[in-house]
């Protein structure tokens, strides 16, 4: 059998197993114009962030070791795991609110901006990919510690970049008005 | 040969009947105004049908006539299945005016890109044209509907349950049509008879899912039109969304790049 044939046939049972995994129904999320806007002026998990850093600091447990308190250190890093699996988990949902807002906006876009939803399309596969490994080494017990002191620095530069929230807050009257949920307009099976 | 031709005539009648429950049952619903095209290419494959079995029953099997009247039928077969699927991918995507239109773009892309593709690898020999189209065309169709699916769920686009059977049927036809050809090319003489019978076999597939979901259609009351914003609006909202998303992802990236500790 010839490498084209075969290359039509891989072809058509990829498309197959795709067809399988999109055929799905969504799993409808209702997101108000008011959540999009929550999403882009609220720091949720930000102002934990120093407490959760001062938790890991590596410093914390190196002294348990030699002084023969293994247990309490084991314990205490198992503790530390569980808290950047949980500061992950925080990060990831913020990631999915913006997300699910970009889709809201672009809903009721008369244009798209075809740069702006490329971009965003590379962004999330990036944070999904690094979301899945960070997640792994983590619960392989390889978790980065100093990596958190470097969140921690840029979580003092955190100051998001919200000069447009004012306008924001000015158009929201404009956004509010009908579209509650965008996602419940037009589904539910009909035309 | 009597058994194979009885077994493919029956098969033909089979298919026939349910084309034509499928017609009835779009009547009924009244989806002959809101699914027009799809509706003409359920009409389009009966008359085609019927026109073969004409031609066959004055020609025969092994005519040249009767080769070129099934190509000729199936090139308009083709074309009204890509408008069907036009059609779907318009009712999807089309209420949501910016979405629709970068969709189609990249659904056009698709359809180009695959074409060109399938062309490619291609024999160039003309007795193989007819099946190379039928191939590319069942290639560009799957790929369109997966594009279609994949970009109505990354947007999470509402979409109903028959226009999401029709993409399913479609899709699993124009796949099964793709390993068909490709097979029928490397056993071309061998394999004819059991291609058609495989060929129609699937069709029937599709027509069975598509009857389901018209069958389960039921009418309810007209969507309202989301609102559109103002491109400026959007534009400003889209970039500050990218900003927030990129400022995540960033510090999502310090994380691999700095560990030299384990917990």
């Amino acid at each position: 059998m010839s490498i084209t044939i075969i290359l039509f046939i891989l072809l058509a049972v990829l498309l197959i197993g795709a067809l399988l995994w999109a055929a799905r129904p969504i799993e409808r999320r209702v997101v108000t114009v008011d959540a999009v806007l929550t999403a882009l002026s609220e720091e949720h998990h930000y102002s934990r962030l120093p407490k959760i850093l001062q938790v890991l600091q590596p410093g914390d447990t190196a002294f348990l070791g030699p002084r023969g308190f293994t247990a309490l250190r084991n314990q205490v890093r198992a503790e530390r795991k569980r808290i950047a699996l949980l500061y992950l988990d925080d990060l990831q949902r913020e990631y999915e609110m913006l997300l699910e807002a970009s889709r809201v906006v672009a809903a009721m876009a008369p244009e798209l901006i075809a740069m702006d939803e490329a971009r965003r399309f590379k962004l999330n596969l990036r944070f999904v990919l690094g979301c899945r490994y960070l997640r792994w080494k983590l619960h392989l017990g390889l978790g980065p510690q100093r990596t958190f002191g470097s969140l921690s620095e840029m979580s003092s530069g955190m100051a998001l970049r919200l000069e447009m929230a004012t306008t924001r807050i000015g158009e929201r009257a404009a956004l509010t008005s009908d579209y509650s949920s965008i996602r419940d307009e037009g589904g539910d099976g009909s035309q | 040969m009597s058994e194979t031709l009885n077994l493919r005539n029956l098969e033909w009648a089979l298919t026939t009947i349910t084309e034509l429950f499928l017609v009835v049952y779009l009547v009924r619903r009244k989806l002959l105004r809101s699914h027009p095209v799809f509706s003409t290419y359920i009409l389009i494959v009966i008359l085609q049908s019927v026109l073969m079995a004409l031609t066959y029953r004055i020609w025969g099997f092994q005519s040249y006539r009767a080769w070129l009247a099934f190509w000729l039928g199936q090139l308009m077969v083709e074309i009204a299945r890509f408008a069907a699927l036009a059609e779907v991918a318009r009712q999807v995507l089309s209420p949501f005016s910016g979405i629709w239109a970068l969709g189609r773009r990249i659904l056009l892309a698709v359809t180009i890109g695959v074409l060109v593709y399938a062309a490619l690898l291609s024999k160039l020999s003309w007795q193989y044209w007819p099946f190379n189209l039928d191939r590319g065309v069942g290639l560009a169709g799957g790929a369109v509907i997966v594009a279609l699916l994949l970009f109505a769920r990354y947007y999470g686009l509402p979409m109903d349950n028959l226009n999401r059977s029709l993409c399913i049927g479609f899709c699993l036809y124009s796949c099964f049509c793709v390993i068909n050809d490709s097979l029928l090319e490397k056993w071309v003489y061998d394999y004819a008879s059991f291609w058609n019978f495989l060929g129609v076999l699937t069709f029937l597939a599709s027509l069975l899912i598509w009857i389901g979901a018209v069958r389960a259609y039921s009418e309810t009351a007209p969507a309202r039109n989301p609102v559109i914003v103002p491109k400026e609006l959007y534009g400003k909202l889209s970039t500050e969304l990218n900003v927030r998303l990129r400022q995540l992802n960033e510090r999502l990236g310090h994380v691999p790049h700095s560990e030299d500790q384990h917990l």
